[in-house]
């Protein structure tokens, strides 16, 4: 009797000591004063690529020693979960990804970020999603026959409409691009024709990895393209940009991570000389720089204030 | 004296104070772990996450208006599309995107009678989405419109399209059948590997092996590897199981049949070491007296021993299931996480633990389902060790009564 | 003579199915010695192959040029993409892991305590199963749990002595999580062990006028010892070994970071992070740390094991 008292009484008390440490702060306002605390994504994201390139600070891209006391984010969804739970942090994310993130984007250079900025080109702060392929020679026929045809998709009236209704940005209309079922009828087309009319519950597994930022629209490109050519079965492994040239004519390209088709959502770079033809742009993406969505203090930011907050270790927020 | 006295009972509530105090925040931890875990996942538990797909279905259909004009049934947050006869609302999907749902669909509606692009016919059901609409007005121009633009506007751009060229009907994904199957395939492989192995092992141990130099140094190398953290026998599978499969399957890739042989050689230490406890709690006079009836070491150890260590085995068993569910780390490098919906032996997929890990990691992680995910571990986790408990009492009370 | 011959042939019979009994046994023997040798040999292949890949760094040529310096491979801080130091990682994972089995060693033998000897009988199995189930939760439960319950927790305590966190990701909150992780493991092996304190040892010490704590603590403590220790020696080693829910929770920062609530990176968490996107001396690096990781695990547990000779020497 008096053990199970006990025993309640310290349960109570535990359980009131979590609560009041839970609930206390929980409406802080938020105070300038604080260590800005910076997030940056490894050396092998497109995203990270991209938004160092637009804010004039490109030494960083590819060196961690130049943003000092950075704290690494993994992955997109790493990089989202971390913000959110940080008043105080900052860090950059894909257009595409704003919208269902629960962050604050900022505007860049007094410019909200949106799709149509993007597009005529006020928003300085984007990048290109591109893709990248295994060369002819190394891939048996058909599975080079079903690459021809996705990219083909890629580019048809159909592709171009999956693209933007998963936030891609087009820079040219849907209605100016050629049917699918047009493309087919051209003579240098025939055998991508031949394999997509071949439904005989045969399948070819053709890989898709490569940047997480192109993840969401490649997923819906090839679903999409599954369904107009039954022989083609998607698989799709994304980690980051840097996968992708590795992936298909890089080191990498007989090991695990070998893919057919890698996206990047960033620019090959010069030690990745992709064979010609076998690479291409898909459309074009904004990255924007986040914060929490209880950061009120600043909703606008010059390239020379992002430059200065990732370049200067323990900077505050009233410092800007 | 009684000062003294008063003394020592104030030191001993102390100590059974601090001891209550820890035992109450041990059972705390697990309760809030349980707590949190039912909390936050519960929403999204249900058959059909289970029984689902993960990557959604796809079916592209065209059709064209009827002349006819649909009257509104008037569902509330639903808008109507007048000329096709179909109400959509704003909805999510199982794992958490925005899609446009189909609510109601009137039975004379274009929609019930359509044709896919490869010319099957396809009628729409209630609860199906739709995606990446093209059409064509009555002047000739292009309409679009997609899910991201919420239901208001589709129904509007339906409407508005005399003939839809292009709609995507999607059954939405994001379920865990396949991770399902992928742990059940692991978990079948991984013990016919494990279990012959393991309890080979022990027989050898505790009834053949002298005691000599050979038993303490097979006894201590099987020891030493259940010191061996799981991430690096996760690195080990991916350089030697990965290539070993390969061998096979001529494609140098993740596989669920290199993550059973990782997972093998992860429990053959517990497998080991149960199995031997068992063994050695055998009774000897059963053993003298087989063989005195005539019977070889063989046969007494086949038909005598093992049935009666197989309450010790069940209960190794039981605890591999366990790890064998619980267990990520190892297995990220082994079987990818990229998670699948047909499963095959010989490439990657997920088991429950891993397809938690890719969600958590994915571009927009949903703890909702990773929560409901790690309900089902742990039931099925806490199942194991209920049951070991079980049959460990059960073993306990017949020798008891013997 | 004839009676004799018979006598013999029937013998010889006997004697040839003997034989065949016996050559099955000797197959079915060599058969299981070869099964314990498999077994056996799955952790020289781990150690092996973690060795050769391990040391790669220092001695192949990479496409790019890139070589892996040993020295600065021991002795650097920083573990950024083109400067591998270990040693950072390194005093981080035994500040880490110190800290945690310090919590959980008080915490988890107190506990054993209770159950063993203080709690009534229906408590007891309650505990029992609470202790099992805790310690039967996976990892990556525990990294979720982290990162929903522990992160904010640690962010709230953090701005209760106005120090700001990166949302929670930090070394107080690593050490919370592997505390939770090691308190079964602990318990388990010390319950076992004093359970199997001998029961006169402590009637002598309750007929010598000592209070029933008195005795609990005294007598029970002191004659488990080498249990607790066995068990100290387990819940280290899955502490240092810990990747999933570490890596979910510790933010990922390079460096010494030995202020609580600043983000930290571990051994595993260094493993682990980003492995399937490199290639090349960054791929090859990560089982070197593997290797420094089997290596610290080995050194611990060799200290622990003389630790705990050395305090049960005088015992019997």
């Amino acid at each position: 009797m008096k053990l199970r008292k006990k025993s309640l009484c310290t349960i109570a008390c535990l359980a009131l000591g979590v609560l009041a440490s839970c609930s206390s702060n929980a409406s802080a306002e938020f105070d300038t004063t604080k260590t800005i605390t910076r997030y940056s994504r490894d050396t092998t994201s497109g995203t990270r690529d991209g938004f160092f390139t637009a804010i004039g600070y490109s030494e960083a891209k590819e060196d961690d020693t130049k943003i000092p006391g950075f704290v690494k984010a993994d992955d997109n969804g790493n990089m989202i979960s971390l913000v959110k739970n940080d008043e105080y942090g900052i860090g950059y994310i894909s257009l595409a990804s704003l919208a269902d993130s629960g962050l604050t984007g900022v505007k860049f250079e007094g410019v909200v970020p949106s799709e149509e900025a993007v597009v005529d080109g006020t928003y300085k702060l984007s990048r290109n999603f591109n893709y990248i392929t295994k060369v002819e020679s190394d891939v048996s026929e058909v599975e080079w026959k079903l690459i021809k045809g996705f990219k083909l998709f890629m580019s048809s009236q159909e592709g171009l409409a999956i693209i933007k209704s998963k936030d891609g940005i087009l820079e040219t209309s849907i209605g100016s691009a050629t049917k699918w079922s047009d493309i087919l009828k051209k003579a240098e087309n025939t055998d991508v024709k031949e394999i997509c009319n071949k439904n005989d519950g045969t399948s070819v597994e053709i890989k898709f990895g490569g940047s997480t930022s192109v993840e969401k629209v490649a997923k819906a490109l090839t679903s999409a393209f599954a369904e107009k050519c039954p022989t083609f079965k998607p698989v799709h492994n994304h980690t980051g940009s840097g996968a992708a040239y590795k992936g298909t004519q890089g080191s990498e390209k007989d090991s695990v991570n070998s893919m057919h088709v890698g996206f990047l959502s960033r620019e090959l770079n010069d030690s990745e000389q992709a064979a010609e033809g076998s690479s291409g742009r898909i459309c074009k993406d904004g990255i924007v720089c986040v914060v929490n969505a209880k950061n009120t203090y600043k909703d606008n930011f010059t390239k020379d204030e992002l430059k200065k907050i990732y370049s200067t270790e323990g900077i505050k927020w009233n410092e800007i | 004296m009684t000062n003294n006295n008063k003394k020592q009972k104030i030191m001993d509530f102390c100590r059974v104070f601090s001891t209550i105090c820890s035992s109450v925040l041990v059972i705390f931890t697990l309760f809030s772990i349980i707590f949190y875990v039912f909390f936050k996942g519960s929403s999204s538990l249900s058959f059909d996450l289970l029984s689902s797909d993960f990557e959604s279905q796809l079916n592209v259909v065209s059709t064209s208006q009827k002349t006819e004009q649909f009257s509104d049934p008037n569902i509330s947050d639903t808008y109507f599309s007048f000329s096709y006869g179909i109400s959509l609302e704003d909805g999510k999907s199982l794992d958490g995107e925005n899609v446009v749902k189909v609510v109601y669909v009137a039975s004379t509606s274009p929609f019930k009678n359509l044709t896919t692009s490869n010319s099957k016919s396809y009628q729409i059901i209630v609860g199906e989405t739709l995606d990446v609409l093209m059409g064509i007005d009555e002047n000739g121009n292009d309409v679009y419109a997609s899910a991201k633009d919420g239901a208001k506007k589709f129904a509007l751009a339906l409407d508005k399209s005399k003939e839809v060229t292009y709609l995507q009907c999607i059954k939405t994904g994001g379920g865990i059948r396949g991770s399902l199957i992928s742990t059940l395939y692991l978990i079948g492989l991984t013990l016919l590997f494990s279990l012959p192995l393991g309890i080979g092992a022990s027989i050898y141990l505790v009834l053949y092996a002298k005691d000599g130099k050979i038993k303490t140094i097979i006894q201590s190398l099987i020891d030493a590897t259940s010191g061996v953290p799981s991430i690096i026998f996760g690195f080990v599978g991916m350089i030697v199981f990965i290539p070993f499969v390969s061998v096979f399957t001529g494609v140098n890739n993740y596989s669920i049949l290199a993550g059973s042989l990782t997972m093998t050689i992860i429990l053959l230490p517990i497998i080991v070491k149960t199995t031997s406890e068992s063994l050695s709690t055998v009774p000897s006079n059963y053993m003298n007296g087989s063989l005195a009836l005539g019977a070889s070491k063989t046969q007494t150890i086949f038909k005598v021993i093992l049935p009666n260590a197989l309450p010790g085995i069940l209960s190794s068993t039981l605890l591999s299931i366990g790890r064998i569910i619980g267990e990520s780390a190892a297995l990220i490098f082994v079987m990818g996480t990229s998670i699948e919906d047909s499963i095959n032996i010989f490439s990657g997929a997920t088991s429950l633990s891993l397809h938690i890990w890719s969600i958590t990691k994915s571009e927009n992680p949903n703890y909702e389902i990773a929560s409901a995910i790690s309900i089902i571990i742990l039931l099925l986790v806490f199942a194991m060790s209920v049951s070991v408990k079980i049959v460990n009492y059960r073993v306990m009370k017949k020798r008891g009564i013997k | 003579m004839r009676s004799n011959k018979d006598n013999g042939n029937s013998l010889s019979l006997v004697d040839s199915r003997n034989k065949n009994k016996i050559l099955i046994d000797k197959i079915v023997h060599i058969l299981f010695l070869i099964i314990g040798m498999i077994c056996a040999s799955s952790i020289i292949i781990i150690v092996f192959f973690i060795t050769i890949k391990g040391l790669r760094p220092f001695f192949a040529a990479y496409e790019n040029g890139e070589k892996g310096d040993f020295g600065s491979f021991l002795f650097g801080i920083e573990f950024i993409k083109g400067q591998y130091g270990v040693l950072g990682l390194v005093i981080n994972t035994i500040f880490i892991v110190s800290i945690a089995s310090l919590i959980a060693l008080p915490l988890s033998v107190l506990c054993a305590l209770f159950i063993v000897r203080i709690a009534p009988k229906k408590i007891r199995s309650i505990m029992e199963i609470v202790v099992d189930l805790l310690s039967a939760v996976p990892s990556i439960v525990f990294g979720l749990f982290g990162m929903g319950v522990i992160n904010p927790l640690v962010k709230n305590i953090a701005a209760l002595f106005n120090y700001q966190t990166a949302g929670g990701v930090s070394t107080l909150s690593v050490i919370i999580v592997l505390t939770i992780m090691i308190i079964p493991t602990i318990t388990t092996v010390s319950i076992t062990a004093m359970k199997s304190v001998k029961e006169d040892k402590v009637l002598g010490s309750l007929a010598l006028g000592a209070t029933k704590m008195q005795t609990n603590f005294n007598i029970i403590l002191k004659g488990s010892k080498s249990g607790i220790i066995a068990g100290l020696i387990l819940g280290v080693g899955r502490a240092l070994g810990e990747a999933t829910a570490v890596n979910m929770v510790c933010g990922g920062a390079s460096g010494i970071k030995i202020s609580l609530f600043d983000p930290t990176s571990t051994l595993t968490s260094a493993m682990m992070s980003g492995i399937h996107e490199s290639s090349g001396l960054d791929y090859d690096i990560r089982f070197s740390v593997g290797l420094v990781l089997i290596i610290i695990i080995l050194i611990t547990n060799l200290i622990l094991n003389i630790v705990k000779k050395r305090i049960c020497k005088y015992d019997k």
